[in-house]
């Protein structure tokens, strides 16, 4: 019995799940660092290793390699060996997660495309990052920082109101999940204040299903918050739409001085972000 | 008709790897989450040409899905591989047909099946 050849849609198709697992283990990384160590740390770090975070480590080992992170796959064998085998101690497995997370930082700044880059000078306009995950804030500062924005982050968004009106920015980066106001609550709340419900918001979620981007009702349709994108930008802001069937449909982002332009080589966002020109009308819709 | 390969794999983004770099190469396959609903397809009537089993899975892990493909006579001769980054341990395992190293290579799947097929 014989395999047939493979065709063209299947390369893309492939290449396509190997993005999106990457970005998925981008995005999930530090979650999976944390309830590795969580279990470690578990009643005082005495007694047998949880299965939870043996499972954790053995997933992180299988995944890692696979979506491009050899380092970061071999430390996490390693661990997983040293478990089997009752050869490391709490501690130094614990030490094996730092520098797990050390090695996958380092490959993380080596793939931002820009990441050697001198900044561009700062264009004046901030941007507010409203992010629970330390990991995602540094990710997303350091590419719009590259880009040239200024950038004031938040972990919650509780404040999230009083900081757009007070640094004036120029686009709001909303995760999506987050402890107490969640990303689409925040939304909602920016948009029921006048001095800022005309500020752009973004959606940084791993989930870029439509029911989750429409819940929020942002100016643009969520998306991945996308890793190796080093210089990209916001763009399109709050796009007013056009009947779909207009071809000459664009974001409108350049008539408002405030409201940052794409960057050229970026490509529009809604394109990184995977979401589709029609989610970002139905989504302008909503919200206009 | 091109061949049909079971995969039991846990993480849903190497099932969706592992499903497209076989399909690529030419195979048919089915990804299940456990060693448990891979037998349960068996009892359904799949008749695969290749089992591929990761090592450690929940419910039913790779080796103890392996022991009870071979104890029974209607899925004792279909060829099983294990999928595991612990090669030494695999390699020394008795009545497989191979074993494919992790972290797995997508791009290397097609040729590993393809090769342990033909001397199956």
């Amino acid at each position: 019995m014989n395999a047939g050849s493979g065709a063209g849609g299947e390369d893309d198709e492939l290449a396509a799940a190997m993005r999106e697992a990457r970005e998925r283990f981008v995005a999930s990384f530090s979650g999976r660092c944390d309830e590795i160590q969580s279990g470690l740390t578990a009643e005082g770090g005495d007694g047998p290793v949880p299965d939870g975070a043996r499972q954790a480590i053995h997933r992180l080992a299988g995944l890692a390699g696979t979506v491009g992170f050899p380092e970061v796959s071999r430390i996490a064998s390693e661990m997983e060996g040293a478990l089997f085998t009752a050869t490391a101690n709490r501690s130094q497995l614990l030490a094996a997660v730092a520098s797990m997370r050390e090695v996958f930082q380092r490959a993380i700044d080596v793939s931002l495309p820009n990441a050697r880059m001198t900044p561009k000078a700062a264009t004046g306009q901030r941007v507010l990052v409203v992010d629970d995950d330390p990991e995602q804030r540094r990710l997303i500062t350091r590419a719009l920082e590259i880009g040239g924005y200024n950038v004031t982050v938040l972990p919650l968004a509780d404040t999230v109101i009083e900081t757009a009106e007070r640094v004036r920015s120029a686009a709001v980066l909303l995760d999506v999940m987050m402890p107490g106001i969640n990303g689409h609550l925040a939304c909602r709340l920016l948009k029921a204040k006048p001095s800022v419900a005309d500020v752009p918001i973004l959606f940084v979620s791993s989930n870029s299903a439509l029911d989750e981007r429409l819940a929020g009702r942002g100016d643009l349709a969520a998306g991945r918050w996308p890793p190796g994108a080093g210089c990209w930008r916001p763009a399109g802001g709050r796009a007013r739409p056009r009947p779909r069937s207009d071809p000459t449909r664009q974001s409108g982002a350049a008539s408002d001085p405030r409201r940052p332009r794409a960057a050229g080589s970026a490509g529009p966002v809604r394109r990184r972000c995977g979401a589709s020109p029609a989610a970002q009308y139905s989504i302008s819709k909503e919200v206009s | 008709m091109s061949a049909l390969i079971l995969v039991a794999e846990d993480d849903p983004d190497i099932q969706l790897i592992a499903r497209l770099a076989l399909k690529k190469a030419g195979y048919r396959a089915e990804v299940f989450d456990n060693g448990r609903l891979l037998l349960d397809r068996l009892r359904t009537g799949a008749r695969p040409d290749l089992i591929v089993l990761d090592w450690m899975m929940p419910e039913l892990d790779g080796p103890s899905t392996h022991a009870l493909l071979k104890a029974d006579a209607s899925t004792s001769d279909i060829p099983v591989v294990l999928m595991t980054a612990a090669s030494e341990a695999a390699s020394r395992f008795p009545g497989v047909a191979g074993w494919i190293g992790k972290p797995l290579d997508p791009t290397k799947l097609g040729d590993c099946v393809r090769i342990i097929l033909e001397s199956a």
